[in-house]
């Protein structure tokens, strides 16, 4: 239960911080600072690969998290399409338009899912 | 150029070339007027906007000021796609689509979105240009700051006066690429040929055994400290107004200013001191360069000039900037291979191409397994002392 409480606080901390890191990394790529935005970009891939799987440990331990990737897949996968092209305008617009609004909206995990 | 206008969301078109977005998808004209903002510098005299695309651009740039605003645009179609959508008519307005046709003095101020040299990519010769011209841009915003704190600390501490005179009719430029390994032991016991070492090399030299005669110092980083830090090396330095100040402090032995052309402050002192403002080209190795045509040097021999490497390995051993490195990009090397090589590398060895086919110095290259440079035979160990050996003949 102790852990399932600390993965909780880990992930609520997360998506709560992260609306304010992409924010800087769209700032980041349209003043043209890209090896800075790319190292963010490549920390933001691992921190939603972790928030996927706490998401996943959560609701499997009767708590509630409602994060689901398949929903903002096809915008990474735009935003990797963007990096291979060099294409920092698109990167900079899913991060702006399409992530971040989706962040923002994200419900906090609970402990229990009632 | 493949041009492609598709619908945004907010209504307005926005324009993909080539497959990269020159415009917001979501937010087109919004996203360009934020880039002019950000780039507009009211005190230039006139404007170079590269690149058309629908005009978003230059359409807000016309609203800002009455000054030339010359356009470069790359295809007949542009122009076409523009008339469509946003295309101010103004005097003030040049549309040209020759690099020749700009008109360029002193203080323009040159508008370069970074979508364009993506978008330019495959054609050579202008993305050359432009990704050399936005790379020199995004360092000087970079640092811009820390270059002027570095300049008033080192005029604060040194007096500018003039250069030495040189002592040979060669010089060897030694850098720091990987072929140093192979070639620093050309530079023992040497007496006929003058050493100039970049920062990054001096190091290297001395765990060698080797003094070289002068070391150079451009950037304005912190960490350039490290070149210097813990040696007791006593020779000449030389070094850029705008060099970190704290690393120039570290060195005990003669010092002499460098000013850069193209620096407001740097051309007003060279002025003043009726020194050379140098070319520098955007790395301490093209600064050095320009130093010695300066100087008067019949022979450059470049050591450790390699723009590539092979592996990861970007340096040689011992040098303060040797990192290893991920890179997808090749170049030809003097011995017909293909090295790796990283962008920054590939605009100062574009500088050295250019030089060197207009240079009256005869410039030598020692790096076989370094990537060919316009103009500049490859020499080996041999022919490099018996032009030594001619030099003292005359």
């Amino acid at each position: 239960m102790q852990e399932l409480v600390e993965i909780v606080e880990s992930y609520n901390e997360y998506i709560n911080n992260l609306p304010d890191g992409l924010v800087t990394v769209v700032e980041k790529l349209r003043n043209e600072n890209f090896s800075e935005a790319l190292v963010n970009i490549k920390n933001f891939s691992e921190g939603i690969l972790w928030l996927s799987q706490a998401g996943k440990l959560i609701n499997q331990n009767n708590g509630y998290a409602s994060i689901d990737v398949n929903q903002i897949t096809d915008f990474l996968l735009e935003i990797n399409e963007g990096l291979e092209m060099q294409d920092y305008v698109l990167v900079a617009d899913i991060f702006e338009y399409e992530l971040i609004p989706f962040f923002e909206a994200l419900e906090k995990a609970k402990v229990s899912a009632l | 150029m493949q041009l492609n206008v598709l619908n945004a969301s907010d209504g307005h078109k926005t324009l993909r070339i080539n497959g990269i977005f020159l415009y917001s998808k979501y937010k087109p004209i919004q996203d360009a007027e934020k880039w002019i903002d950000k780039e507009f510098d009211d005190s230039a005299d006139s404007y170079i906007l590269i690149g058309l695309g629908l005009g978003y651009h230059l359409s807000y740039l016309a609203t800002k000021t009455r000054k030339d605003i010359y356009v470069l645009y790359f295809d007949k179609n542009e122009l076409t796609i523009a008339e469509e959508n946003i295309f101010p008519c103004a005097p003030h307005i040049h549309l040209v689509s020759q690099l020749s046709d700009l008109h360029v003095n002193k203080n323009v101020q040159v508008l370069l979105h970074h979508a364009w040299v993506q978008i330019m990519k495959s054609n050579t010769k202008i993305y050359g240009l432009l990704d050399t011209m936005k790379r020199n841009q995004i360092s000087f915003e970079k640092f811009s700051e820390k270059m002027y704190l570095n300049a008033m600390e080192n005029l604060k501490r040194n007096v500018p006066h003039n250069y030495p005179e040189k002592q040979s009719s060669i010089a060897c430029l030694v850098s720091s690429g990987p072929s140093l390994n192979e070639t620093i032991h050309w530079l023992e016991n040497n007496r006929d040929a003058e050493i100039y070492a970049v920062g990054s090399a001096l190091k290297v030299l001395l765990n060698n055994g080797i003094v070289p005669d002068a070391v150079v110092l451009t950037d304005a980083q912190d960490n350039i400290k490290k070149q210097l830090d813990g040696t007791d090396y006593k020779g000449t330095l030389y070094y850029l107004l705008t060099a970190n100040a704290d690393a120039v402090k570290l060195h005990r032995g003669p010092k002499y200013l460098l000013f850069q052309d193209g620096y407001a402050l740097a051309e007003e002192v060279a002025d003043k001191f009726n020194l050379p403002k140098l070319a520098t080209g955007g790395s301490v190795a093209t600064t050095t360069f320009s130093l010695l045509e300066y100087m008067g040097y019949e022979n450059i021999v470049l050591f450790g000039q390699d723009f590539g490497f092979i592996g990861n390995d970007t340096h040689a051993m011992g040098s303060t900037s040797r990192k290893k490195v991920q890179t997808d990009s090749f170049i030809l090397a003097n011995d017909g291979s293909l090295i790796n090589t990283q962008p920054n590398l590939q605009v100062y060895l574009r500088w050295f191409n250019e030089h060197c086919v207009n240079t009256k110095i005869n410039v030598y290259n020692t790096a076989i397994k370094g990537a060919q440079i316009k103009n500049v035979p490859l020499i080996n160990r041999d022919e490099f002392e018996k032009l030594k050996a001619q030099s003292n003949l005359l």
